[in-house]
């Protein structure tokens, strides 16, 4: 028999869900835009309606430049941010979230402005924010194909993050393999990552790739035999002659 | 003069002994669990249990296989509030009971109550019954009815495990509201069966899922090395983010949709084609919060969440022969057809890309056959919007073509799925307890038979 409990309800003001709700807009706080849930134009409109923001909010601004950016309109979205006098935003949560929608409307400059201001405010930033502002700053560095800054980026978040998952291992190496760093310090990555994630195949692969770019036989044996202790079923390395 | 004399070194001792024993007892009366227990990560011989309690203490877990019986224990020395701990070497497809505490101190289980069952040996056809909320995250008496018209549907029956498809916790995902929404509205199934969670864009708010930091991952333990850990039989994905497992015969696959970062989906990418190449289940089931077709409160036409799904992961699991692919975000109950190859806008949706045009129902005509899987690619698959466990939303003017009963259907509700050897039947519950929809995919010979036979095509 189910015990039934009653969730816990709390009495949020009006200005407050509508906060929460519209909060949820702002890609700084949600890695990628969100899709209306009333349609977009009814969203932009209860914004506008509602009395508990100011105009010259700069949430409130931030807000509906996110709704607009949601649909498409990324020309009336920047038109909305122009209303912004960026030079007085300080709170780096608030710099994160502007930078990540400068980087949604395809802004780059603006993002990455905002973004270093982030990492360098005086406040306290939670190490999360860091983070984040790192790995927006690596993937905008390379969509510009500015592959060592996009390295340095996320060898920066590797660090900050005390448990990095196995892709931010796989994101460096592959950054600083398009930056042309040396294969030593790849090599440390790629080492760093499988001893925290030994049986992560993409890893187990660079290790291999890395053993060839070595030229050592018995390295890239070895290699191979540790992919294959640990998946010894996987179809792509049962040959004589393994892909390249 | 100084009228107060100085305590002896004796009477020091016995001073410090006697406050450190009001400060033992103290702590040891206030101690409550205000989370929990619930259970997580789950594997044939292993399983993780994790409570909160409102006063750090030691952590001690104990099970056997009676109440009053729990002959074995695990424990964790350091003071904490948030206990996690994991038994290992259980015997596959047993029922276990256990306790949580700390030293000798029960604070809660050893009753008929705090049980579990391990699941069965990978590949086993034991029957499976899961449960899957969408959107469940309103902590109303939204999901409350839909709760209860499961917890009555169900009966006595086991869940042997469950799934939230996104937005397990309105509106920013934050550690109260997961109090509200999934730890104080579903208790009793927390403590019997493994939650098995995806995240939505709501609880990306509070996390972000490129770096797993925050509030979703710090709640759950899910299988980073399910591989290594036995946990799947398919390759370690290296982040709870995104993440397989395997339950009897078949692989579960629970996706990421959410973080744009290009690298970042490359690299689930290239996990998923190496999880897939070593999945030999019977069936695989996929699931993630953003659905690759929807008509419902979202648009999977224009939303690039959506689009981006539905063109770069659809190809790589139909390749692979996924059998089921489960959503949320859309607040309402959608269900394609068995179906396989369509990529694009649903204006480019056809008939050619129709598998079975059968309802799936063997009482109203037939289930959709599939070949044993392990064979060809491109088998088909059946698409399922369930976003609609907490809300009900809007719906588009235009129903998606993909779709069997077109429209979305607004009501509140969950899907329950029953797994028997090579036939998986798909139920969608309403929050009245009527089942509204269902559909049943069966694995066997019998399709080389149907191109000659229609008659195979009825039976149940």
């Amino acid at each position: 028999m189910i015990v039934m409990v009653q969730p816990s309800t709390k009495n949020h003001s009006k200005k407050r869900l509508t906060a929460l709700w519209l909060l949820m807009l702002v890609p700084g706080f949600c890695p990628l835009p969100l899709y209306p849930h009333p349609p977009s134009e009814d969203r932009l409109n209860a914004l506008t309606a509602d009395s508990a923001w100011t105009a010259a909010d700069p949430s409130f601004i931030i807000l509906q430049a996110s709704i607009l950016a949601d649909r498409g309109a990324h020309p009336e979205a920047l038109q909305v941010l122009e209303k912004l006098d960026t030079r007085t935003i300080e709170n780096p949560a608030i710099t994160l979230q502007l930078g990540a929608l400068y980087r949604t409307l395809q802004v780059p400059e603006l993002a990455r402005k905002q973004l270093l201001k982030t990492l360098t405010s005086d406040r306290k930033i939670q190490v999360a924010t860091r983070i984040r502002a790192h790995l927006l700053l690596a993937d905008l560095a390379s969509s510009e194909q500015s592959y060592l800054t996009a390295a340095n980026h996320l060898q920066q978040a590797l660090k900050l993050n005390p448990q990095p998952p196995a892709h931010l291992y796989t994101m460096t190496v592959q950054a600083m393999q398009q930056a042309g760093l040396p294969s030593g310090p790849i090599r440390q990555v790629v080492a760093t990552g499988l001893q925290a994630h030994p049986g992560h195949l993409p890893l187990l692969e660079l290790n291999i790739a890395q053993a060839r770019l070595n030229q050592s036989a018995a390295d890239v044996e070895k290699a191979i035999q540790r992919l294959l202790t640990r998946y010894p079923l996987h179809p792509r390395w049962q040959s004589q002659d393994p892909p390249q | 003069m100084n009228l107060i004399r100085q305590p002896t070194c004796t009477q020091r001792v016995h001073l410090l002994s006697g406050l450190f024993c009001i400060m033992a007892c103290s702590t040891a009366w206030g101690v409550d669990i205000i989370r929990g227990p619930y259970l997580q990560n789950q594997s044939p011989t292993t399983i993780t249990v994790r409570w909160r309690t409102d006063e750090p203490t030691e952590s001690t877990l104990w099970w056997g296989s009676q109440p009053g019986q729990l002959k074995h224990t695990v424990s964790s020395k350091p003071l904490t509030t948030e206990h996690s701990l994991t038994i290992d070497g259980l015997q596959p497809g047993q029922a276990h009971h256990y306790a949580v505490g700390y030293q000798q101190t029960i604070l809660a289980g050893n009753d008929l109550d705090h049980r579990f069952n391990s699941p069965p040996v990978h590949g086993s056809t034991a029957p499976v019954r899961f449960w899957v909320l969408g959107d469940s995250g309103t902590a109303n008496a939204n999901a409350a009815a839909v709760r209860d018209a499961y917890v009555q549907f169900a009966g006595p029956s086991t869940t042997h495990l469950w799934f939230m498809l996104g937005d397990n916790a309105y509106g920013q995902g934050t550690d109260e509201q997961y109090q509200a929404a999934v730890f104080d509205m579903y208790p009793q199934l927390l403590r019997q069966a493994t939650l098995w969670p995806a995240i939505g864009n709501h609880d990306a708010v509070s996390a972000d899922p490129s770096s797993g930091t925050g509030v979703y991952f710090d709640l759950f333990t899910l299988p980073t090395q399910a591989t290594t850990t036995g946990h799947s039989l398919g390759a370690d994905s290296g982040t709870e983010a995104y993440y397989s497992f395997n339950f009897a015969n078949i692989h579960f696959i629970v996706l990421e949709s959410n973080d744009s970062l290009a690298t970042y989906r490359q690299a689930q990418l290239n996990w998923l084609e190496h999880d897939l190449m070593l999945n030999q289940s019977t069936w695989t089931i996929a699931l993630w919060h953003h659905p690759p077709y929807t008509k419902g409160s979202h648009d999977s036409d224009t939303e690039v969440k959506h689009i981006y799904m539905r063109e770069n992961i659809i190809p790589i699991l139909e390749s692979h022969d996924v059998d089921l692919v489960l959503g949320g975000h859309s607040h309402s109950f959608e269900r394609s057809w068995l179906i396989d190859g369509h990529y694009g806008h649903s204006s480019t949706f056809s008939a050619s890309h129709i598998i079975s045009g059968v309802s799936g129902d063997p009482l109203v005509d037939a289930a959709y056959l599939k070949p044993p899987s392990g064979g060809l690619p491109h088998q088909g698959a059946v698409y399922v919007v369930a976003g609609s466990s907490g809300k009900v939303g809007q719906i588009q003017p235009e129903p998606h073509p993909a779709m069997r009963n077109n429209a979305a259907h607004r009501a509140l509700g969950s899907l329950v799925v029953d797994v028997s050897g090579e036939r998986l039947t798909v139920r969608f519950l309403n929050a009245n307890g009527a089942v509204d929809d269902v559909f049943t995919i069966l694995k066997n010979d019998l399709i080389v038979v149907h191109d000659f036979e229609p008659v195979v095509h009825h039976q149940p």
